[in-house]
């Protein structure tokens, strides 16, 4: 459906607004729409998966998982998870401001700041929760931010909850970056405290910006940075800390957003920072005053997979290694690819409409992959996303790069 | 349509989709469609679709991504008025 398509859609009057969207949707779940296939058993670099009207599970090969280390399915982890359990219980029986704050919560926030250099961090129970923390908790209509055009959803939603004056820019064109901060500059003064926000590894493709050279503008300026490094954080660093690591850069951005859901394999996420930041969006942060403290056994999963990271560097060597053979295969295979140091390797199709008959295919065949199509990405740069874990094997990355070879040759 | 009527249109379309009074007295051709009139990208298409209908144009999708300033706008659909009448 193109903008006009869905322009119109939102005009129409509610009641058959809804007829129309739910008989789109499903016609979209029967053209192979990812959302309506449901997975079994514990998340894996293997799973069962059935399709929307099926019944019956079969077993497929996991490319698509944020799960880069495989610690969702961890002994080490699951039983750290089951002492916990035993220990501390399960919920957290109330938000971070009445009950459901302990000392399990402390030290975990303690240790997830390090990671960046920062003092302090707070506990969220997602992503998209910590963007509207840090965005809603620290800002006013008296501010402005400055946001990379790839940000997350939530961001967008959380500087629309803020009413803050917003700037987007490309990330890869950091002239007009500086360019924005000037003009805002010249316009304010000194009255209004700039903001801005950037993905470490990006999403769409697993790529990293010149993020030195950002910062040092930032710095030029007096504009607090914040660094969304969701996809960074255990996949990229010598040790797994994130995009900071990667880059020599730990303790230069003001405050850092990541997720517990992705490498380190469990839920939740966190915003660190300085003592002051931290304190604020403690105090005064709605989306962490009026949510639940994470449960029990969610905090002890992200310590133990802390715990892996610090002890256990194989993870992290095997996740770059994989990545390496398999950008390798698939570019000696002839595909398009976009190298990077993260575990998302995105892979080219100049036609468009191909990719998503293609991961259809490949879904049929036993492969579970990630598309981004149109217009999630500019037309003719529709990509296969695959998302390499540092379990898979050299035979089962043979084997994915041959099944998308075969398959792409026979479309 | 001249690039004053093109303007004008522009403002009309923003000011009925957000409630606001824009003007040319008050905006100029480099302000930004999100830091100086607080239009963000999902709020930018339903402009575009009124835009469209008022100029009597049609702009495809890939052409309304990384439009930044109110001249960016006024330049697409420019652009797209001198390919009908060419």
């Amino acid at each position: 459906m193109d903008s006009r398509g869905l322009i119109e859609l939102e005009r129409m009057p509610f009641k058959e607004r809804l007829k129309q969207q739910y008989e789109f949707y499903l016609k979209e779940l029967d053209n192979g729409y990812m959302m309506g296939r449901q997975g079994s058993g514990p998340v894996d670099k293997t799973m069962q998966y059935k399709d929307l009207h099926s019944d019956e599970f079969r077993e497929v090969l996991v490319f698509g998982s944020n799960s880069y280390l495989g610690f969702s399915n961890n002994p080490y982890i699951k039983q750290k998870v089951k002492d916990a359990v035993d220990r501390y219980g399960i919920g957290s029986g109330g938000s971070p401001a009445f009950s459901g704050y302990t000392r399990q919560h402390k030290d975990l926030e303690l240790r997830l700041a390090k990671l960046a250099g920062h003092d302090d961090a707070v506990l969220l129970p997602g992503g998209y929760m910590a963007n509207l923390c840090w965005v809603t908790g620290l800002m006013n209509r008296n501010d402005v931010i400055v946001y990379d055009k790839n940000s997350h959803a939530s961001v967008i939603n959380a500087i629309k909850m803020a009413g803050v004056p917003f700037y987007s820019f490309d990330p890869e064109n950091l002239e007009d970056f500086e360019r924005i901060i000037q003009r805002i500059r010249a316009r304010d003064g000194e009255a209004k405290q700039i903001f801005s926000t950037v993905e470490g590894v990006r999403s769409v493709d697993g790529s990293i910006i010149e993020l030195e050279r950002y910062i040092q503008i930032c710095r030029n300026n007096d504009v607090i940075t914040i660094l969304d490094d969701a996809h960074g954080v255990g996949t990229v660093g010598e040790t797994g800390k994130g995009t900071l690591e990667h880059l020599n850069l730990i303790g230069q951005v003001d405050l850092r957003m990541s997720t517990c859901s992705k490498a380190l394999g469990a839920q939740g996420a966190f915003v660190s920072g300085s003592k002051e930041l931290i304190f604020l969006l403690r105090n005064f942060s709605y989306p962490y005053l009026f949510t639940s403290g994470l449960a029990q056994p969610t905090i002890a999963a992200i310590d133990a997979a802390l715990d892996l990271l610090e002890n256990e560097p194989h993870h992290v060597q095997n996740l770059r290694a994989n990545v390496r053979y398999m950008q390798d295969a698939l570019e000696n295979a002839g595909f398009r690819i976009l190298r990077g140091d993260s575990g998302i390797i995105p892979v080219f199709f100049d036609k468009d409409g191909h990719v998503h008959r293609l991961n259809k295919e490949l879904y049929r065949q036993g492969l579970f992959a990630n598309i981004m199509e149109y217009p999630m990405v500019p037309p003719g740069a529709e990509r296969l996303r695959l998302s390499i874990m540092s379990t898979h094997t050299h035979e089962e990355m043979d084997r994915v790069v041959q099944m998308i070879d075969a398959t792409n040759r026979s479309l | 349509m001249t690039q004053k009527n093109l303007m004008d249109t522009f403002f009309s379309v923003v000011n009925n989709i957000k409630k606001t009074a824009f003007s040319a007295d008050i905006i100029a051709p480099d302000f930004h469609l999100g830091g100086d009139l607080g239009i963000d990208s999902r709020e930018m298409l339903e402009i575009w679709y009124d835009l469209e209908k008022a100029v009597g144009v049609t702009v495809p999708d890939p052409e309304k991504r990384d439009i930044y300033t109110v001249q960016d706008v006024i330049n697409v659909l420019e652009a797209k008025l001198a390919l009908e009448t060419a």
